[in-house]
């Protein structure tokens, strides 16, 4: 194109401008081998539209209507080119936010630096050798540098968020430590965070320690989603659809006007009679009211008696009425200054045909008498009612409007299917175009007539290139509604479905295989005392590394092989399909694969879980109460020696408790006792948190030999004093998970404080003197 | 009384005891640092602040050490309080650095409708921004011949004012807080917080939980800080970037009550401001500053009236708001003032340094009385100080450089000397070997007993206007003004943190460049990206046009034009400043008051934030009544590192909220 302003109006400029934004735009993704050849397409004809206006030859008429056409024709791709740049930017986001753990997990699995500061070496340069990689391959970055200081923004907000966990982390500590509640060994100082990072460093190991299988693993997974997203990647291609809308109609043409009824431009006729000056372009305008309190039009005679009001006016321009059978039969006596109406109107105003009326204050001959049966079943080729559509019958505020609508295909076919109540044909009169327009009708659709359906068809597919609506249109077999739509969907998700299957089969049965070899291990994780919930989170943090480097790992390959397969289509040695790696849809499949990696581990992790635990209910459930008491033995044992001091320690751990605020219950009245016959136990008053539900009771704990001999069993019982049973029920499950918890970690303190509690129990309860050493004998 | 006086000020002194032992705090923790802050905030930061307008330079300086403790902890390595002390203030000098508009304002300004409109873009100088035919502008780069001028100007001006700061601070400390052994009661704020830090880590070293208490305390400000800052500023910023419509609890900055009130109170600005943090602050300022501020607030709310009445002051209108009630105060009778009562505090901090060096040469006489005050010989060991001749000398230098530099350039800009240049020169040598020492002087002592900085508005805008220069190239010199007294905190800081001096000169030295650098290349780069201001940059879009209106306005008055500071300057104001201050001191004196009382009175006078002074007020009522009860000296100790803790919390959450914004608004869409 010539760089000469094609002329000083502001549609040429207007034209050119979009059409040169767009082509910077499509320059941008051709050099980074985003192609779509049917963007390429309709940008090629907008510019062939412009050439030919620049022409010197070309009439100006015809000139205006080229570079408005071009205009038109160069919005869909403006759009199109825009929404890909814009969900290119927003797809390298997530990539970048992607690479953060990706190179966590490269370092992990690839050097496990010990150090920290290695660690932190070995991070910066995997994330930096990504970065390149996408800076490199990556249209977004061509676009607009922002990505970069948009990725530092986003690292400024994590960073902040991390030191406010850390200032909170120290304040909940803090807070405990105020109530005297961390120097106790009561709190299993166990946070489920710093767990799963260690048990995530557990599983990394472990996939160090076996190479083999974990490169395997990495590679299926790096493969899988690179087919995955080959398959993925085709881009959509934008082209005219069809939708059947009728049968024939005895002429050939198209039918223009919104889906919605809104009315047109004035100057589309003039536009596509420039454009294609070769066509018949006839006018149809209505006046009619878009809302209730509207009156209408007044008739009257020329005497201004009678007057009877009209709610709506139909044009028909006389050209259109000698192309169609159907209207010569209904308007064939319609001229310049006739006006038609049916006999109930005549009948109303006293007139008959022949007879003048005065139509808003001008003068019009009735013609002949429109038989109100016939008129109302007539229809346009699309099958909608040649009539005024009834505006107030749909409320306007609740229809979409063509804005709103434009580039939606789906809405746009659902609203251009609906049926629009039309007027009564009782309410309106019918009069040429060009009266209606002196009346003050606007232009709601335009018929084009064409000499047979094959230039029916290239001009609808003209029209549909241009306007954002659909354009109905007779073709051999029918009349179809024409859209610029998409027409191949590669992406869809069915195409995807197997190979996600089959790659999260892939995963599945290594997971398995890798809890079925590891048994021994995982017994001696949980000799050790990692809890079966943590195991699981073993094999999860596996799953999530593969996960995470199969992902993008298997993201930058595909953008290498494309980038390599460019070079060699570049010298003419293959020929590369169009594949746009970069966007959301891409971005999307990855996160899918993601997500298959991580929940076919689901059920490895737990059966990894389970055999971590393998005699033990995972989670143990109280007994149902018997009305206001539970009685329940609970599941631990304790030596005849060691109740002495588990006694005085569940009582220091109540005692931390008496006073409100953080906790899951409070207590009052905490004391020891000892049975006439020996048993020892523990009494208080228990309020269950949350305290807004009011429930309390007493809380009896008692040992009592249990069959063998020297070994006591723990009796609970729990007397509900306040509180809905059920709300008594449920948060007594949280208390005693708590006292269960007490009796784990009595287990793991050292002796000498068992001793201590011991001693205090010997202190408080001078009688049981000797009895402990005597019980230990026994 | 005088026995109380050194009461208040002993018990500030006494919050932290200066260690015996100084530390080396440049290491190579600083230099990561530096990187990390150069390569990851520096350009967040500015980038930061055209879109959203908000710096997030005290939070950038938390999330560094913090993150730096949290990586070093898990080296087991630990950072002493020097590293960090260290690390704190070069995180601090660098976002303040970045913040600033520096090149990308200067471009920004050459191309304002507002610099074309006033006829300036002709006459700004070279050395402040590339002439506006220059294709720099096109290309968008400051890497260009064009602006080479201006990045030397902007080299040089960094260079002599980072040096004349460190080095005439140092001095000023020497004085403010060796001789005259002034509590600097801000000081504990930025240094127990770093405190706070090294305690942690120095607990977890020896498993002393007891002592760490400093830790517990600035989580609690902090929590606090968080909580308060999500209610005040997050919630605002996160719903007008996610809704369009701010949802304000507290209304920021401030309520305004001047439009209603001004029917009873004429020409006084009322309202209140809801900031938490001026509690809290309250609660750390002396007592009887915080009651001198108050009296000085009473006392404008008694004055103003009758001033208006007496046509005094005459711009005041009913219906006008807090900012436009102050700023006009000032034209008519503040500025002039302050310019006043600056003299009086002047004169009084000279009074009481020499009568302390009268009474240090009688304390040598007689070496049984027991003085507080000090020699300049007297310093801690291994502090790493320098001799008092290196900073004169190097005093004189910089300030001569300026002043060389200045007259220079100018007669380039006019291509000889005339007698503009002269009296430019003139102003030139006053502003830098009076007025600077002076306002430096004032504000060390001002900072020393109460924590409070003098400003005189616009003396800048004032002398030079006075100077009777005509063209607006004085604008853009680099002037020998400036207000070294707000080192002496950091230098007192540094001190109780146990920081060698040498390790912040080093520091600078080494850092310098880097700042330079890191900032010239992110303008650039951020330049580069899109035109500053446009649709990317919301803020700098819609407020960088009226800044650039109302700094033409102001460059005006050079251009023979009516200025307001012929208007605002009165010398009989001036006078009777003067003569009230030295009334007020001397009176207060006789009197036996609190020295800090004279001070708070002077604070209150102030016509810049009366909104925070009643809050403040409250403050300090609950901690002196309340908590002071309860705590005894403890109280002293602790609230300073609340503050610390709350001002990390804000700036924390504020960052987050900003960040969001920012990430909402962030150029995600193309533009068109």
């Amino acid at each position: 194109m010539s760089d000469e302003p094609l002329s000083l109006n502001a549609a040429a400029r207007s034209a050119a401008d979009l059409w040169r934004l767009n082509e910077s735009r499509m320059d941008i993704l051709r050099a980074k081998g985003i192609l779509d050849s049917s963007l390429a397409e309709m940008h090629g004809r907008s510019e062939d539209i412009l050439l030919e206006a620049a022409r010197p030859d070309t009439p100006p008429m015809r000139r205006e209507a080229l570079v408005t056409t071009s205009f038109w024709a160069s919005r869909p791709v403006y759009q199109k080119v825009r929404a890909m740049l814009d969900d290119l930017v927003f797809a390298v986001l997530i990539l970048l936010g992607l690479s953060v753990p990706f190179a966590f997990a490269l370092e992990r699995v690839l050097i496990g630096a010990t150090t920290i500061y290695k660690q932190i070496y070995w991070f910066v340069i995997f994330f930096a050798a990504t970065f390149l990689i996408l800076y490199l391959s990556h249209p977004a970055f061509a676009i607009a540098n922002t990505p970069i200081i948009i990725f530092l923004g986003f690292a400024i907000v994590v960073m902040s968020v991390m030191v406010i966990f850390i200032i909170m982390r120290k304040f909940e500590y803090e807070l405990k430590a105020i109530q005297g509640m961390t120097a106790t060994v009561h709190v299993n100082d166990v946070s489920n965070l710093s767990t799963f990072m260690a048990a995530m460093q557990m599983g990394i190991s472990t996939m160090r320690r076996r190479p083999m299988r974990t490169a395997l693993t990495a590679i299926t997974i790096i493969l899988l989603t690179f087919t995955i997203l080959c398959f993925a990647s085709f881009g959509t291609q934008s082209g005219i659809v069809t939708i059947f809308a009728a049968p024939n109609p005895g002429y050939s043409g198209a039918f223009v006007h919104n889906v919605n009824w809104n009315p047109l431009s004035e100057d589309l006729q003039d536009i596509i009679r420039g454009r294609w000056p070769e066509l018949t372009v006839c006018r149809r305008l209505w006046v009619s009211p878009a809302t209730q309190d509207n009156p209408g039009l007044l008739m009257s005679r020329p005497d201004a008696s009678r007057p009877v009001t009209v709610r709506g006016i139909l044009g028909i321009e006389p050209a259109e009425i000698a192309r169609r059978p159907d209207f010569q039969e209904h308007f064939g006596d319609l001229e310049a200054n006739t006006v038609l109406i049916t006999e109930a109107v005549a009948g109303a105003l006293g007139v008959a045909a022949g007879d003048e009326v005065l139509l808003r204050g001008r003068r019009l001959r009735v013609g002949r008498l429109l038989d109100a049966v016939q008129i109302s079943a007539a229809k346009d080729m699309d099958m909608s009612s040649i009539l005024p559509a009834d505006f107030t019958e749909a409320s306007s505020s609740s229809q979409p409007t063509a804005a709103t609508l434009e580039g939606n295909d789906e809405e746009m076919e659902s609203m251009s299917q609906r049926n629009w109540a039309s007027l009564p044909v009782d309410q309106v009169a019918v009069v040429t175009a060009d009266t209606a327009k002196a009346i003050g009708a606007s232009l709601f659709a335009l018929t084009v007539y064409t000499a047979d359906s094959t230039a029916a068809v290239e001009t609808a597919e003209n029209l549909a290139r241009i306007l954002p609506f659909p354009i109905p249109a007779t073709r051999d077999n029918g009349v179809y509604r024409h859209l610029l739509g998409t027409v191949l969907k590669a992406s869809g998700a069915r195409d995807l479905f197997f190979p996600i299957v089959l790659g999260g089969l892939v995963i599945f049965g290594t997971m398995l295989g890798s809890v079925a070899d590891r048994k021994k291990e995982i017994y001696t994780f949980s000799a050790l005392g990692l809890a079966p919930r943590h195991v699981a989170t073993l094999f999860f943090a596996e799953s999530m590394v593969y996960a995470l480097i199969g992902g993008l790992g298997g993201y930058l390959l595909a953008q290498g092989t494309l980038k390599v397969l460019g070079v060699a289509s570049e010298y003419g040695l293959l020929r590369v399909p169009e594949m746009n790696m970069s966007s959301t849809n891409t971005i999307a499949t990855i996160l899918i694969v993601m997500a298959t990696v991580l929940v076919s581990s689901v059920y490895p992790a737990i059966k990894a879980s389970k055999s971590a635990n393998p005699g033990l209910m995972r989670t143990w459930r109280p007994p149902a109460p018997v009305g206001d008491l539970m009685d329940l033995v609970f599941p631990f044992t304790v030596s005849q020696y060691d109740i002495t001091g588990v006694v005085s320690f569940l009582k220091e751990h109540f005692g931390n408790h008496t006073d409100t605020g953080l906790g899951q219950f409070m207590t009052s009245e905490v004391k020891l006792v000892r049975e006439a016959n020996g048993d020892l136990g523990l009494d208080a008053r228990l309020a269950l948190a949350p305290f807004d539900l009011g429930v309390s009771q007493t809380f009896v704990l008692r040992s009592t030999p249990s069959e063998i001999p020297g070994i006591d069993e723990v009796r609970v019982l729990l007397h509900r004093l306040s509180g809905q049973p059920k709300d008594w029920q449920r948060l007594n499950k949280v208390f005693l998970d708590d006292l269960r918890q007490q009796f784990l970690i009595w287990r793991s303190i050292p002796p000498e404080t068992m001793e201590h509690y011991r001693q205090q129990t010997l202190e408080a309860l001078p009688s049981l003197g000797g009895l402990g050493d005597g019980r230990r004998q026994g | 009384m005088e026995h109380r006086i050194d009461r208040e000020l002993d018990e500030f002194r006494r919050i932290m005891e200066v260690p015996s032992t100084f530390e080396e705090g440049f290491r190579w923790s600083a230099l990561f640092g530096a990187i990390f802050v150069a390569l990851l905030m520096v350009p967040g930061a500015i980038y930061m602040g055209l879109l959203a307008g908000t710096g997030i330079g005290s939070a950038a300086q938390w999330v560094t050490v913090i993150l730096f403790i949290e990586v070093a902890r898990r080296a087991h390595r630990y950072l002493n309080r020097s590293e960090i002390f260290v690390l704190f203030f070069m995180a601090g000098s660098m976002m303040g650095a970045a913040t600033t508009g520096g090149l990308l304002w200067q471009q920004f300004f050459a191309q304002s409708d507002a610099a074309a409109a006033n006829g300036l873009v002709d006459q700004l100088p070279l050395w402040w921004a590339a002439p506006i035919e220059s294709d720099s502008y096109a290309q968008r780069t400051f890497f260009h011949l064009d602006w080479l001028p201006a990045i030397l100007m902007m080299v040089f001006g960094s260079f002599a004012g980072q040096l004349s700061n460190v080095v005439l601070g140092y001095g000023l400390f020497r004085v403010a807080s060796d001789m005259e052994k002034l509590p600097f009661p801000m000081a504990p704020v930025g240094a127990q917080g770093i405190m706070a830090m090294a305690e942690d880590i120095e607990a977890k070293d020896a498993k002393t939980a007891e002592d760490s208490w400093r830790w517990r305390v600035f989580a609690i400000g902090g929590a606090l800080g968080l909580a308060f800052g999500a209610i005040y500023l997050f919630l605002p910023v996160i719903s007008g970037a996610l809704t369009g419509t701010a949802i304000q609890i507290f209304p920021i900055p401030f309520s305004d009550f001047t439009g209603q009130t001004g029917l009873y109170l004429k020409a006084v600005a009322t309202g209140i401001s809801w900031d938490f943090g001026n509690i809290i602050t309250g609660m750390v300022m002396p007592f009887y500053g915080m009651v001198g501020s108050f009296i000085g607030l009473i006392v404008t709310v008694v004055a103003n009236p009758i001033l208006y009445n007496h046509g005094i002051l005459s711009n005041w209108k009913f219906g006008d708001d807090t900012v436009s009630t102050l700023f006009k105060n000032n034209i008519d009778f503040y500025f002039s003032l302050h310019i006043g009562i600056a003299v009086a505090i002047a004169l009084a901090g000279i009074y009481q340094v020499a009568r302390s060096v009268v009474r240090s040469r009688r304390t040598r006489r007689a070496p049984a009385g027991g003085s507080k005050r000090s020699s300049w010989k007297d310093v801690p060991p291994g502090r790493g100080d320098i001799g008092g001749w290196a900073i004169l000398l190097c005093y004189f230098l910089v300030t001569s450089a300026y002043t060389a530099v200045s007259i220079g350039l100018l007669m380039w800009h006019h291509g000889g000397w005339t007698t503009d240049i002269r009296n430019v020169l003139i102003v030139l040598l006053i502003l830098g070997f009076f007025y600077t020492p002076l306002v430096s002087y004032v504000t060390a002592r001002l900072e020393g007993m109460v924590g409070q900085v003098v400003e005189v508005p616009m003396i800048r805008e004032a002398a030079l206007i006075l100077s009777g220069y005509h063209g607006v190239a004085v604008w853009f010199l680099p002037l020998p003004i400036a207000n070294y007294g707000t080192m002496t905190v950091f230098y007192r800081q540094c001190e109780l943190t146990g920081t060698k001096f040498t390790s912040i000169w080093k520091t600078k030295i080494i850092l310098f460049p880097l700042i330079l650098l890191s900032t010239i290349f992110f303008m650039n780069f951020i330049w580069g990206l899109d035109q500053i201001p446009s649709v990317a940059y919301p803020f700098a879009q819609r407020m960088w046009e009226l800044n650039a209106a109302n700094s033409c306005i102001m460059y005006s008055a050079t251009m023979g034009e009516f200025s307001m500071f012929e208007q605002a300057f009165n010398i009989v104001y001036l006078g009777f400043g003067a003569v009230f201050g030295v009334v007020l001191f001397g009176g207060m004196q006789l009197l036996g008051a609190p020295i800090m009382l004279t001070y708070g009175v002077v604070r209150g006078l102030g016509q810049s934030l009366p909104h925070s002074i009643l809050p403040q007020f409250v403050g300090a009522l609950i901690g002196h009544f309340y908590f002071k009860k309860r705590l005894k000296l403890k109280w002293r100790q602790y609230i300073p590192v609340v503050a610390a803790g709350f001002s990390c919390g804000m700036g924390l959450i504020t960052t987050v909220g900003v960040g969001v914004t920012f990430l909402s608004k962030a150029v995600i869409k193309l533009p068109f």
